[in-house]
């Protein structure tokens, strides 16, 4: 049995979804959370039928006809995938908006059941609804329901189950080849005068519309949302995350565990080859991003109760104005916030924006948001070349906003639409951040990183390791810079110069880096726990051979700058639609991150040191050459503009 | 000799399970450690 | 007179929804068309906070000017 879930955004589906199911499906208090279909079997608790039952979590719709791309999934669905019941969720908090919805799907002919969702909003406002005359009206069951609680699931089930087979008529009113549409409005306006009785007045200001004239406030909202960003990394980074990493790191996988390992493994009288495979490749690699995990569960927990609040859609608000000047509109910036947490959920939340430019151009800059594959290496960093000070973490998002506008405008420059964006954001109310959603995402998450760490990292740094242990004759060598990997790194190394960086070493980790953001730390682990008595992870660590400070951030920014993890290319691919646009998008944050990355090292090292870093002259002319070519192709887009103008 | 083959052999198991594993998330609708499902990007 | 001429703290009712088709549409399935009411909460960054049934939303200047108020 198919059940399907519908409903306006953010009316409690995903809520219910979790519920149901046992999943933690990512729940966020702002329209647009859910981008795509979920399907899952329902829990043991509510399978009460003997038919096993599976539940659709559908994106949130106003409307069959749909106007964004996520209304298209559900209209698409429900008319194509047939579920055997549509359990259509009605959001208490906005009974009459919700009932539009309604009306069109019990024209589909399958059967509908109404749940009533935020049962606890409705008696907290004095609110009354008759369920008998609702159900009489609609020609379908009702049930109220709190999701939130798991209030009423039982029954909802239950109703739901029964109604299988069961015949769905359309309202009476309903003419099925006229439009009905005000039809549907004026007969909901009716129906709920007799089984609504409203005690709350929504056209009064409120508590939430207070908080927002704080909050969304013409100068003060953007320091306030960058006090609140800045609290939540430095205290991931720098404070609790930090300091719970740095144990992990320095004492657990720094000397607890490898010196038991060895002491084992020399006991036993293990080959020193294979010793070494195991604790400095696979245990070091993996160890040195594990070791990051409280920082990214911190992260995640943060994240989680900032964007349960309802603030997110407030900082679109805010963002709106500023994001205007580039193209964009304030929705633009929830796929960046999304994306600070993973950038592949960040580039598919970009399916809210309808107009087709301004989503290609979110695609392209959300990356930019540094994700949370992306701490470890800011991270260790931070503890090798800037220690005991906190400004290096936030530094990085502000480079990021920075680099977000410039780029933002360059490619507003650089390829020619026209621009007729609008914005329309719903602001839901304000509520109390649900601490045990957000350790529930925290764990979710930590899971999920721990997966990623003992699969794929640790088959890449096996990989790794064997490659800097081996040149290609297949003999063990101690001397690494005669390893495969020191030729393959050697191939891309020179294209690294201009930025100031000299090594093979440093090409190796940012290729590895490709695959998933932390290889970049793990293949360094690997690297240096070979040729490094020192530790990796602590202030002028091994890494100091290989960069000045000013080259180490710069290092830094050109890790977090370029396009990101293969994954997340993936989405970046699925979501652009068209070859065309993938590659430009590519290129631009190729280039932005070694753009970046060069203009760091040779102004800082200049301004800081007072000599020339290494790479200096190349660096002007590449410098020259990409100068020379933007300029060349914004004046062959200002020609397509007139053109274009001419034309009309 | 002898330890060397038998940490070996399980050291050589456990980096079975992960690259099926890793693999297995390749081709499927997840990346490793992302609570996604069904992702598009993966298509 | 359009929204963004009104008054901040009034409730009036729709006249006219102007501007492209699936914009106005979109706002019909909100519950923003003609005879219904419209309360303007409050103006803050730029975007104006209005209420449409039971929602609030934050709408911009453009938008604002497309949508017409009775006197």
């Amino acid at each position: 049995m198919k059940i399907a879930l519908a409903g306006n955004p953010n009316s409690g589906k995903t809520t219910l979804f979790n519920a149901l199911t046992g999943k933690t499906e990512y729940v966020g208090n702002w329209a647009g959370v859910t981008v795509e279909m979920k399907v899952a079997a329902i829990k043991n608790k509510y399978q009460i039928v003997d038919e096993p039952i599976d539940i659709v979590d559908l994106p949130g719709a106003y409307s069959i006809s749909p106007f964004t791309g996520e209304e298209a999934i559900t209209s698409d669905f429900v008319l194509e995938a047939k579920p055997d019941v549509i359990i259509n969720i009605v959001d208490g908090a906005n009974i009459s908006r919700s009932l539009f919805f309604t009306t069109q799907l019990l024209e589909l002919g399958i059967p509908v059941v109404v749940a009533l969702n935020k049962a606890d909003i409705i008696t907290k406002r004095g609110d009354v609804v008759n369920g008998h005359e609702l159900e009489k009206a609609l020609g379908c069951k009702v049930v109220t329901i709190t999701a939130t609680t798991e209030n009423g699931l039982k029954e909802l089930v239950k109703t739901a189950s029964s109604s299988v087979g069961a015949k769905q008529e359309p309202l009476n009113f309903i003419d099925l080849d006229g439009n009905n549409d005000v039809a549907r409005q004026t007969w909901i306006n009716t129906i709920l005068e007799k089984s609504l009785n409203k005690k709350h007045n929504a056209s009064r200001v409120n508590l939430s519309d207070r908080i927002d004239m704080v909050v969304a406030h013409k100068w003060f909202g953007l320091p306030i949302f960058f006090l609140i960003m800045w609290g939540v990394y430095a205290f991931s980074i720098e404070g609790l995350g930090g300091f719970l990493s740095g144990y992990l790191n320095d004492v657990v996988f720094g000397e607890v565990i490898p010196d038991a390992l060895n002491g084992f493994f020399e006991g036993v009288g293990v080959n020193p080859l294979m010793q070494a495979l195991i604790v400095d490749g696979a245990v070091g690699g993996v160890g040195a991003v594990i070791g990051f995990l409280p920082l990214i569960m911190v992260l995640f927990f943060c994240l989680s109760l900032l964007e349960d609040s309802g603030y997110m859609s407030r900082v679109a608000v805010i963002m709106d104005r500023y994001f205007k000047k580039i193209g964009l509109s304030g929705k633009s910036i929830i796929p960046m916030i999304v994306g600070s947490g993973c950038a592949i959920p960040g580039v598919m939340a970009t399916r809210t924006i309808e107009n087709e430019n301004e989503k290609r151009m979110t695609t392209i800059l959300t990356p930019f948001v540094p994700c949370g594959a992306k701490l470890p290496i800011i991270a260790l960093f931070s503890v090798v070349f800037f220690p005991n000070t906190s400004w290096v973490g936030p530094s990085i998002y502000i480079i990021a906003i920075g680099v977000i506008i410039i780029s933002g405008l360059l490619l507003k420059k650089l390829f020619v639409w026209d621009n007729t964006s609008f914005f329309i954001m719903e602001l839901p109310e304000y509520k109390m951040p649900s601490i045990k959603n957000a350790i529930i995402q925290m764990f979710d998450k930590a899971k999920g990183f721990i997966y990623k760490a003992t699969t794929i990292i640790l088959v890449m740094n096996t990989l790794v390791w064997f490659m800097q242990a081996f040149n290609w004759k297949l003999q063990a060598t101690e001397i690494q810079s005669e390893s495969i990997l020191a030729s393959v790194g050697s191939v891309i190394a020179p294209l690294l110069i201009p930025l100031g960086f000299v090594g093979w070493q440093l090409a190796a980790a940012s290729i590895t880096g490709f695959i998933a953001k932390e290889n970049v730390v793990a293949t360094f682990a690997v690297l240096f726990a070979m040729a490094s008595e020192e530790a990796l992870h602590v202030p002028g660590g091994a890494l100091s051979q290989m960069f000045t400070p000013v080259t180490a951030y710069a290092f830094l920014a050109f890790n977090l700058f370029t396009p990101p993890c293969f994954a997340a290319i993936g989405a970046m691919n699925a979501e652009m639609d068209s070859k065309k646009w993938f590659f430009r998008g590519l290129a631009f944050q190729l280039s932005v991150g070694y753009i970046l990355a060069l203009l760091i090292t040779h102004i800082g090292t200049l301004v800081i040191y007072g000599e020339t870093a290494v790479g200096f002259v190349p660096a002007i002319f590449v410098l020259l050459a990409y100068a020379v070519g933007v300029t060349f192709l914004i004046k062959r887009a200002n020609h397509s503009k007139t053109t274009l103008v001419a034309t009309e | 000799m002898i330890p060397t083959i038998i940490v070996g052999g399980i050291f050589g198991i456990i980096m079975l399970w992960a690259l099926i594993h890793a693999k297995r998330d390749l081709k499927s609708n997840k990346c490793a450690g992302c609570s996604v499902n069904n992702c598009s990007s993966r298509k | 007179m359009s929204l963004n001429k009104a008054k901040i703290g009034q409730t009036f009712t729709i006249v006219k929804i102007e501007g492209h088709e699936k914009i106005r549409k979109f706002l019909f399935t909100l519950g923003c068309f003609e005879g219904e009411n419209i309360t303007i909460i409050s103006k803050l960054a730029g975007n104006y906070i209005v209420n449409i049934k039971d929602s609030r939303y934050a709408i911009d200047e453009a938008m604002a000017k497309s949508i017409r108020l009775a006197a």
